[in-house]
């Protein structure tokens, strides 16, 4: 993996922490988390909230530092926070967050609202600059005179769009997508999803792409890694993620998913005996108490092993990939 | 269309205003449908469809500033927008109740959860003291699987996930057990896992009370696990209306095929041959059919000729005139003029 673009290398994260109210340290939010992001390639992080995906995130982001481990971009260590970060740094990581509501400014212009990355980084001014906001607006595919308006006049989805292409402006390398269509109907999240692959495809962004759904990135992760309560418990391709054996988590998130398919598993599917999400023991695998598979007295108490079941697929589990295959059946035909 | 045997409610040509920019502007246009009993009616449409609206209409609810042009909405065999402020009171929360989107914006924050339960009850004459509150408001935290029931009661929504928060907003619509309940996006907000506990606990529900509902969301996918008919809604105009299986096995109109392609799912890629362009755009409606500037299926004929939904073989219903010609294959994107994006 020496092509490597973002290398996430066995991070802690603890919010809090010893105060004069706490004595102990706070418990790690995030425990031993790896992922690789490669040139070009779409890497998903799957969770449910609470998970610590959007904490992995403002690591990345350089917002929090993490307790342990490190962050590298191109081979070089960016575990620092943002204000250490150099300005190229800044430019070649950036972020689309869930709601265009909340990021983008009111009572700018579109036009202002693009022009000022391209001010920014590229000190670029008057004709230029409007030509640039023109290009980008076409990128998103949106008519040019909507460099006039302002946020409001534009519906959830263009504000979505002009959103994306703020952070094209700055030409970055990664761009950090943080549930960016789930406050958008399924119509226009289709829209953008196709959108954000054909930027891709001509531009060679790589994104870290963050969602809940598992359904949404089935059709544009390159790698997939499954995140609950802090922990990775599966990583792998597509096609690894989707076949079985599946990490009990992931069988989860994959039956919750509502197909247009009157016949699908959701209904049918068993309810968690428990709704507790605070793992008994903090070493052992946080799934634990909604887990139908467990192992009394192990996986609460054990952290979960590493198993690798391929070059790229791998889970984190007590019970053997052998034995989950054969407990399980296909939620995907 | 109103052939059926007794419904719990029937709409019939309901149309209502919103007051925008000093004039009146049409949001829901000759609207009808019915829901019987213990029947599930899922109503979907994109943001500004009209959805919201038409379900509102169900408590004779108007927002400041629109206006019922038209229709009538028969509830139990009174048409509810001609009864007072009084007598709604007293149907809306519980006979008829409501479960909203966003649980945390429904819950008083500084009002123990338990007590809000207690409040409902008594209001609606269910429960004649504290005591008796309490008892049935542990009986329906347990009913709608809130763990450890007595321990629920005294939290507040902040102390909740939003999973159960959402529990407690529907203990609360069920409070009175109602006879229609009116779920509008009630898991949008929701992650996947914890909308797939809650479409289980509604369906569970439905079950045991023989309640009936009406579903409201942009995602054909959730009302396809719930509803036993789906009603399709565009531009303030119903579109479509079928049995589940059937709507999702052979969807007629192509605003339909289109809300079902967009969905995600883990089978096949979304979109297919049939994704949905462009946006709905209030401002722009032609005269004839209003879904004609997205359709890769339209005519020149279609930006003309206004569409009504008519019987497409019974029971379903579909306002495209070019539907039979779409479903045999005669017509294809490809020869329609606006096709190929």
């Amino acid at each position: 993996m020496t092509e490597a673009l973002l290398e996430v290398d066995n991070i802690d994260i603890t919010y809090g922490g010893r105060s004069l109210f706490r004595r102990r340290p706070a418990l790690p939010t995030v425990q031993g988390a790896s992922l690789s992001v490669r040139r070009s390639e779409t890497v998903a992080l799957v969770g449910e909230s609470g998970s610590g995906k959007t904490t992995i995130a403002r690591v990345v982001a350089g917002l929090h530092r993490p307790s342990r481990g490190h962050v590298r971009f191109e081979g070089v260590d960016i575990t620092n926070l943002v204000g250490d970060r150099s300005r190229s740094l800044h430019r070649q990581i950036q972020y689309v967050f869930q709601n265009p509501d909340a990021s983008l400014n009111p009572r700018r212009r579109v036009s202002q609202i693009l022009g000022r990355p391209l001010e920014h980084f590229f000190e670029m001014r008057g004709a230029d600059r409007a030509r640039r906001v023109e290009e980008l607006l076409a990128a998103v595919h949106l008519p040019p005179g909507y460099a006039s308006r302002f946020p409001t006049q534009l519906s959830g989805g263009e504000r979505q769009r002009v959103a994306i292409a703020r952070a094209l402006a700055a030409k970055p390398k990664l761009i950090v997508c943080d549930e960016v269509v789930s406050a958008l109907d399924v119509s226009v999240q289709a829209n953008i999803l196709t959108l954000l692959a054909e930027v891709q495809a001509s531009e060679g962004i790589a994104y870290l792409f963050i969602t809940h759904d598992l359904a949404v990135v089935r059709w544009i992760a390159h790698h997939v890694y499954v995140l609950y309560l802090g922990r990775i418990l599966e990583g792998g391709t597509p096609a690894e993620i989707f076949a079985p054996p599946y990490q009990p988590y992931t069988a989860m998130l994959l039956e919750s998913v509502p197909e247009p398919d009157p016949s699908g598993p959701l209904l049918r599917a068993e309810d968690p005996t428990t709704e507790s999400s605070v793992p008994p023991q903090p070493e052992g695998c946080p799934f634990t108490p909604r887990c139908p598979h467990r192992l009394d007295q192990i996986c609460e108490r054990e952290p979960p092993p590493h198993q690798r079941l391929g070059d790229t697929h791998e889970i984190w589990c007590q019970i053997p990939a052998g034995e989950l295959a054969r407990r399980q059946s296909v939620v995907v035909s | 269309m109103t052939n059926s045997p007794s419904p719990v409610v029937a709409v019939t040509n309901l149309s209502v205003d919103y007051h925008e920019r000093r004039r009146w502007v049409n949001v829901v246009k000759n609207v009808s449908f019915w829901i019987e009993p213990g029947e599930t009616l899922g109503l979907a449409g994109e943001s500004g469809s009209g959805k919201t609206t038409t379900a509102y209409s169900l408590f004779a609810y108007r927002r400041p500033g629109s206006r019922i042009q038209s229709g009538t909405v028969e509830f139990e065999g009174e048409d509810l927008l001609a009864l007072d402020e009084g007598r709604l009171r007293r149907l809306r929360g519980s006979r008829i109740s409501m479960v909203p989107q966003n649980p945390s914006s429904s819950l008083t924050p500084s009002m123990r959860v338990g007590h809000q339960v207690v409040e409902v009850l008594e209001a609606h004459g269910v429960a004649s003291n504290k005591r008796e509150g309490e008892t049935r408001t542990f009986e329906l935290f347990d009913e709608v699987g809130l763990p450890q029931p007595r321990a629920m009661f005294q939290r507040y929504p902040h102390q909740l996930s939003g999973g159960q928060q959402q529990r407690v907003v529907i203990a609360l619509a069920l409070a009175c057990r109602p006879t229609l309940l009116v779920l509008d996006e009630p898991t949008t907000a929701l992650d996947v896992t914890t909308q797939a506990r809650i479409l289980r606990l509604l369906a569970r529900l439905r079950e045991e009370h023989g309640m009936a509902m009406l579903y409201v969301t942009h995602n054909l996918g959730v009302l396809a696990q719930i509803c036993d008919r789906v009603a399709v809604m565009y531009a303030g105009e119903l579109v479509e209306t079928a049995p589940t299986a059937e709507l999702f096995a052979h969807p007629r109109h192509p605003y339909t095929r289109g809300l079902i392609a967009a969905v995600p799912r883990l089978k096949e890629p979304p979109g297919g041959e049939v994704q949905l362009r462009g946006l709905l755009r209030r401002d722009e409606l032609p005269p004839g059919c209003r879904f004609a500037p997205r359709c890769d299926f339209a005519d020149p004929k279609c930006f003309t000729l206004p569409q009504k939904l008519t019987p497409a073989g019974d029971p379903y219903a579909v306002a495209c005139w070019l539907w039979e010609d779409i479903a045999s294959g005669r017509r294809t994107v490809a020869e329609s003029s606006a096709g190929a994006a």
